[in-house]
């Protein structure tokens, strides 16, 4: 149930081997320090703040559009987990 | 962006001389359920993309469970690669935590040269098994697997000189002592080593330690009737088993190997059996990948390739992946509904189990052993602690520590 999010890269600094991408009108900077030959315009997978690999546009298209069901899918079920654990102690 | 996959915000609390622990999770427990209404195998193709982070042991357990549902036959090699393919994304997977994780919380730089390597080598091979006969497709064979050895030798190449500091075979063998493995920590040749050591000279080995069960091995057909229940939502976002949350992962799987047994036997099961039982998995999975030593991790293949009763039309599958237990449940629509071959029968409805939520269960072992962290000591020490404790028991999604 672990999901890595594909992304544009919008921007780069090469310098501190970081990118800047978009996910619709969202942009998060990422580590490029895991990747190689990452340009901008490339779409990459997403995961805790790092850029995991390079996939296709098209690839990236499905992936979202899964995803975006799966958002949609979200809005309808509870997830009991999200509400708020009562804790241990 | 990381609203879709989700995260865990974890919150410990002082009080009373105590410390209370909160943890909510905000990961889209309804993802598998998109599946519904697509044909087995377009589930079996997308899925795996979509679950990414462990995609081969997603890839692997829908593969079994479709299989399963059509009444399809595997064949024994194909059983056996894919067993191969998900132990070495376990290895890629505990590389990540112990060359990015495990320096950055002893205040080293990540080692993030090495684990490029991992992730190039890992790639490739990803790349080959998109092969639609490959293993990791209902019916599937061996296409795809031949860069298998070299991806494995090359993890090995990298945990032997990033993380051993000498060769698998010799760690194993060096290590078969809680003292020998003091000791190889105390010479301090690698991050992962330091990592130990720090942890055994601050005299933290027993933080953490709690008496959460580990998650019995069981046969499908118990886990299918509670996935098929009615209380099956409450189950996939809060597992129990006979109303007590249970622990599945890495240790539970070397808790019997040494050193890690002898650990938990002089510290409890808290950080340092814990450190012990990620390095151990590495080393065991490697020789038995490259080297086939016969060394044995506690784990449920000998049920997961074994026949449920169930119904037509249902599968149930059973994964040892990287962070514990992964289940998935399918139930096809009627023969002839989707009409055709049977790659082209419908979904009715798909479960996934995963084992984060075992594990970060608000009454888990996660919430267990940061709630018997000494609230006592500074915020900065109980929060690299907890944080360390996190770590390696290892969520597969982003989270958040915080100290309220």
């Amino acid at each position: 149930m672990c999901l890595a999010i594909p992304a544009r890269v919008v921007a780069m600094d090469p310098a501190a081997d970081t990118a800047t991408v978009a996910l619709g009108t969202v942009t998060k900077a990422v580590s490029l320090a895991l990747v190689e030959d990452v340009a901008v315009g490339d779409y990459v997978l997403v995961h805790v703040g790092y850029a995991l690999s390079r996939i296709s546009p098209e690839e990236a298209d499905r992936t979202l559009a899964l995803m975006a069901e799966v958002a949609r899918c979200g809005d309808e079920t509870t997830n009991p987990a999200g509400l708020g654990g009562e804790g241990a102690s | 962006m990381s609203d879709l996959a989700g995260r865990l915000n974890i919150t410990l609390r002082r009080y009373g001389g105590r410390l209370g622990v909160t943890i909510a999770s905000t990961r889209p427990l309804a993802a598998p359920s998109v599946f519904a209404g697509r044909s087995a195998w377009e589930t079996a193709r997308r899925l795996p993309a979509l679950f990414s982070i462990c995609a081969t042991a997603q890839a692997s357990a829908c593969a079994q469970t479709l299989e399963q549902a059509l009444g399809l036959a595997t064949d024994p090699e194909t059983v056996s690669l894919r067993q191969a393919l998900v132990e070495t994304e376990t290895v890629k997977e505990h590389l990540w935590r112990l060359l990015l994780e495990w320096p950055r919380l002893l205040g080293e730089a990540p080692s993030t040269a090495a684990m490029r390597q991992v992730l190039a080598a890992w790639g490739g091979l990803r790349s080959a098994l998109a092969d639609p006969q490959g293993p990791l497709v209902p019916g599937g064979g061996a296409s795809g697997t031949s860069l298998l050895p070299a991806a494995v030798a090359r993890l090995a190449r990298v945990a032997e000189t990033e993380v051993f500091g000498l060769p698998t075979r010799d760690w194993l063998a060096g290590t078969a002592s809680a003292e020998a493995f003091l000791a190889w920590a105390r010479d301090g040749r690698t991050g992962a080593a330091r990592s130990v050591q720090a942890v055994a000279r601050a005299g933290e080995a027993g933080l953490g330690a709690c008496g959460i069960p580990a998650l019995a091995h069981h046969d499908g057909s118990a886990l299918a009737e509670r996935l098929a229940g009615p209380a099956a939502v409450a189950f996939v976002a809060r597992p129990d088993w006979d109303g007590v949350p249970r622990e599945t992962g890495p240790f539970t799987r070397t808790r019997h190997l040494e050193p890690v047994a002898a650990l938990v036997r002089a510290h409890g099961n808290g950080l340092l059996a814990r450190q012990a039982a990620v390095l151990a998995e590495v080393a065991v999975l490697l020789s038995r990948l490259w080297v086939d030593t016969g060394a044995g991790l506690e784990r449920a293949s000998a049920d997961l390739g074994a026949p449920v009763d169930c119904v037509p039309g249902v599968g149930i599958a059973q994964v040892e992946a990287a962070r514990g237990l992964l289940v998935h449940r399918v139930e096809l629509e009627p023969e002839g509904t989707g009409g055709g071959p049977p790659q082209d029968r419908l979904v009715r409805a798909y479960q996934i189990l995963a084992p984060t939520e075992w594990n970060f269960h608000p009454q888990g072992v996660v919430a267990r052993g940061l709630a018997s962290l000494s609230p006592g000591v500074d915020d900065a020490r109980l929060l690299r602690q907890a944080g360390l404790f996190v770590t390696l028991v290892d969520p597969c999604v982003d989270y958040e520590l915080s100290l309220v």
